[in-house]
């Protein structure tokens, strides 16, 4: 992935944590994974295939969905999992919303959620791009997975964006 | 003012009352329905609302096919419909509105973009 597309990003991140959370959200080194941890999936069907992905911890994702719906909700622990699919897709949606008029077209699913460690497949012709990010002292990892054979043009269309 | 709040994702739902709110509405009731299909059944089940906030993008039935039903079924005629989505595509805005939706916002949105959005579509009594 060229530093284009890793900026290009890194912008969407930032915007939508600026508008969800008034919050700065920053690339950082790294975050670790551990068994508590909950990821959610969204995927692009259409003119792009692919996947992306945000994986927490369980009480990031908590804290997170208080800062969302106040703090005190008893629901905090059941709701968390649904503040990660959210996040991950309006990632993805604002991510797809800058691309060209072609391939914005492509759709998106619903969330898919798992949680503990991932272990992800990816076959020779996925191209990934897999960052972490630090916002008000949490850290989250977001993967953007693309299908090189099912884009419908070229890598440079794409990097372009 | 009663609002039907059609979401997916709990937390968004929470999260669309709780900016309603925090515009200045005077909220009676939220309704909250997981799709398109719950939403459906809480219209027919006679529940009035005064404003219809959904997104499009649900599981077993999606905002534009409830829209659509709702159309066909004479169900909540005369009520505003803005649709929430992550989907800023052109072509998905024409199809809401093809379908009756009065307006349409983006996730993430604000306190102050939802009231915006949602104000003038509700009669001056409701207004804050």
């Amino acid at each position: 992935m060229d530093q284009h597309f890793i900026d290009r990003l890194d912008r969407v991140v930032a915007e939508v944590f600026d508008l969800m959370f008034e919050k700065l959200c920053m690339p950082s080194g790294s975050c670790g994974q551990t068994s508590q941890g909950l990821s959610a999936s969204v995927y692009f069907s259409g003119s792009v295939v692919g996947r992306c992905t945000v994986r927490m911890e369980q009480v990031a994702a908590e804290e997170w969905t208080a800062d969302l719906i106040g703090h005190g909700c008893e629901e905090l622990s059941l709701l968390s999992v649904d503040t990660v699919g959210e996040i991950c897709n309006i990632i993805a949606g604002a991510w797809k919303s800058g691309l060209d008029d072609v391939n914005s077209t492509c759709s998106l699913s619903s969330p898919s959620f798992t949680a503990g460690p991932i272990l992800l497949h990816q076959n020779g012709s996925t191209r990934t791009l897999i960052r972490a990010y630090s916002s008000a002292g949490r850290c989250f990892g977001l993967e953007l997975s693309l299908d090189e054979e099912a884009r419908v043009l070229s890598s440079d269309a794409l990097s372009r964006t | 003012m009663r609002a039907l709040v059609v979401d997916d994702s709990a937390v968004m739902r929470k999260v669309v009352e709780r900016a309603l709110r925090q515009a200045g509405l005077e909220i009676s009731g939220v309704l909250q329905a997981a799709n398109g299909r719950e939403a459906l059944d809480i219209l027919r089940a006679g529940e009035a609302v005064d404003l219809i906030l959904s997104d499009i993008n649900m599981p077993v039935m999606d905002g534009l096919e409830f829209l659509e039903k709702c159309k066909q079924d004479g169900l909540a005629s005369g009520v505003p419909v803005v649709m929430i989505t992550t989907e800023g595509s052109e072509l998905l805005v024409v199809r809401a509105i093809a379908a009756g939706a009065r307006g349409y916002i983006c996730k993430p949105f604000t306190p102050d973009q939802i009231k915006a959005r949602v104000l003038p579509l509700l009669p001056r009594s409701m207004h804050p």
